[in-house]
């Protein structure tokens, strides 16, 4: 298993970055802060009316997906770049491990640096609900800290595939910020975009909308981990009602909760396979 | 050429390290022309030339870091390419430019070493035999060049490597770490391990080896043992007399003798004269019919840096860029005072 001791030693080498610490900070006063603002400014509760860990936990998750997809970037995107840079990759791999043992150490050991930043901003915010909050369930909870370390996976997965593909490791960085602004900025213009060309560079005339434009909404993986907890959360169809509301009929399965966990495994596997033959085939 | 990429095959076995026709282009460059080597098992092999004349690539092809454009190379019977973890697994690496872990101790990096390998080695004890055990816990990114080196030495000792690829192993040590480098590259062979070194410092080299390769732009130009080599560049022999005055006469007179090739005042009492060896006694003779009285003299073997020279420049006809590289070769100091012109 020689993956786990690159997965070690790069837990061990990535915790200590400052960097992540300031993040992580951040998202635990974030995080936090928020459940106390939830719990105490009655304007933020108004729309679900009653006080609950649901309600708080749909506000949190706009924090948790900003906070896990700028985190990865600043512990994934350097990952094997920035080692090929200094040249500590020449150090890992003197030593019996693969290329792709590198990969998925990496994806692992940074990953495993950020779930631990994550469930520590949880675990603080939980007190904050526990002592504020009138109801707690802990199924959610426990769904949305579990969902939210997949995402995680997923994002981390895609800025080692980007840190894979180069040498160098500001290019990396740059990569990653690109491929996050492209995910989470132009993701949410692809539907409508999609739309309008296959529409004949119109949005007029539209009855019906289709079934592939509910899909494409939650297709960047933001918005696969958003309407995942959405489906899986409290009264589990409602977001995706909202969403597919403008279709007839009943969900469609791949807007269920099911369908995004399978859209996350795919951005999770296909990014890290085409970085690793980038990777394989690569001279140090 | 007979080539195996098996282990099994008895040839490959005694040969700790068999490049056939290595070439390595990276685009219009050619960093290796068809490199054919071999070395032995239970050797120490140096691996000499100027920077940038392909030792890296060499060694980052063993490693499998870098593929060759052609040729292939084998590593204690298994193929660089094909078999590169088993490789890794057998051999002990020292790096060029590589970069340690900052946020991580001396123990940590190798602790990572030794379960990299599946050794059982002490982290400690590693950390003693290059001399750092007491900087055990501080990180490495506090770490002057010499205790970095000595750190990923530890590192490459790990596992008892069958073969230790050293690529300029004495970078950032003072004369006394790289006394105990060589101590400690001595007792590795004794102990059965074959060991591959590349450096363009001369001084380590002729203290070590058993045998040397000296490479060129890419090309090996020479692979012998340096006493073979010394025999191979002629047979010069360098005279330095002490005479009571030096005069232009003098000079002159030694410098039309046939065999002498060179003739240099070095003081006012000191003359370098590079000659045939059998013509010692016309040189005094002619020194003497000048006026001068020897008052001592001493005979010098071609000095390494010399014959190093004359493998790695081009004759008169050489490019100003070559002799740029030749600028990089680094002479041991008290060696470069008795050439010194």
């Amino acid at each position: 298993m020689s993956w786990t001791v690159v997965a070690r030693k790069d837990f061990r080498d990535a915790r200590l970055s400052k960097a992540l610490w300031a993040i992580t900070a951040a998202f635990v006063l974030l995080s936090a802060g928020m459940a106390v603002l939830y719990a105490t400014v009655p304007e933020l509760s108004q729309d679900i009316g009653e006080l609950s860990t649901l309600g708080y936990l749909t506000l949190l998750l706009a924090v948790t997906t900003l906070f896990v997809s700028v985190a990865a970037i600043v512990i994934g995107a350097g990952a094997i770049a920035g080692e090929r840079d200094r040249g500590s990759s020449k150090l890992l791999l003197g030593f019996p491990h693969s290329r792709a043992d590198v990969v998925l150490g990496k994806l692992i050991g940074r990953t495993a640096v950020l779930g631990v930043a994550i469930l520590a901003g949880l675990a603080v915010t939980l007190g904050v609900i526990l002592a504020l909050l009138p109801s707690f369930s802990p199924v959610d909870y426990a769904i949305f800290a579990a969902v939210t370390l997949l995402f995680a996976l997923v994002y981390v997965g895609i800025m080692i595939a980007v840190s894979a593909t180069t040498g160098n490791g500001g290019r990396a960085m740059a990569f990653g910020v690109g491929v996050f602004v492209l995910l989470e900025f132009l993701g949410d213009l692809l539907a409508p975009a999609v739309m309008f060309v296959v529409n004949g560079f119109s949005f007029g005339g539209l009855a019906a909308v289709p079934g592939w434009y509910a899909f494409l909404n939650v297709v960047t993986p933001s918005a696969a981990y958003q309407n995942a907890l959405g489906w899986f959360l409290g009264d589990g169809t409602a977001a995706a009602l909202t969403l597919g509301g403008m279709l007839d009929g009943a969900v469609p399965f791949y807007l269920t909760g099911w369908a995004s966990i399978a859209v996350l495994a795919l951005w999770l596997v296909v990014p890290l396979v085409l970085g690793y033959r980038k990777f394989a085939a690569a001279d140090l | 050429m007979s080539h195996t990429d098996s282990r099994s095959d008895p040839i490959s076995d005694e040969m700790a390290i068999e490049l056939t026709g290595l070439s390595k282009q990276y685009g219009d460059v050619t960093a290796l022309n068809s490199v054919s080597l071999t070395v032995r098992r239970g050797e120490i092999f140096g691996f000499l030339g100027p920077n940038g004349a392909g030792k890296s690539t060499t060694i980052d092809i063993l490693l499998d870091f870098v593929r060759p454009t052609a040729g292939t190379a084998t590593v204690l019977g298994y193929d660089a390419q094909d078999d590169s973890m088993a490789v890794r697994q057998a051999v002990g690496i020292l790096p060029d430019g590589y970069h340690l872990y900052d946020r991580l101790t001396a123990r940590q990096h190798l602790e990572f070493a030794i379960a990299s390998k599946g050794s059982d080695d002490d982290p400690i004890e590693l950390l003693e035999r290059v001399g750092i055990a007491d900087a055990a816990d501080r990180k490495a990114g506090g770490f002057s060049k010499g205790m970095k080196q000595r750190l990923v030495l530890a590192m490459a000792l790990a596992g008892s490597p069958e073969l230790l690829i050293l690529d300029e192993p004495s970078t950032g040590l003072d004369p006394n770490g790289a006394r105990e480098m060589r101590d400690i590259i001595r007792a590795e062979r004794n102990r059965g391990a074959t060991v591959f070194f590349s450096s363009h410092i001369l001084e380590q080299v002729e203290a070590v080896c058993d045998r040397v390769g000296i490479l060129r732009n890419g090309e090996l130009v020479a692979v012998d043992t340096i006493d073979a080599l010394r025999d191979a560049l002629g047979t010069d022999t360098r005279l330095v007399l002490t005479v009571e005055s030096v005069t232009d006469d003098m000079v002159n007179a030694v410098a039309v003798l046939p065999e002498v090739t060179g003739v240099h005042a070095d003081s006012e009492t000191r003359l370098t004269v590079t000659c045939a060896p059998e013509t010692k006694t016309a040189v005094m003779h002619a020194l003497e019919a000048a006026g001068g009285t020897v008052v001592d003299f001493d005979i010098e073997e071609t000095s390494l840096e010399e014959m190093f020279a004359a493998y790695t420049t081009d004759d008169d006809t050489a490019t100003s860029s070559e002799d740029e590289d030749d600028r990089e070769l680094v002479a041991p100091s008290a060696e470069s005072e008795e050439v010194r012109a």
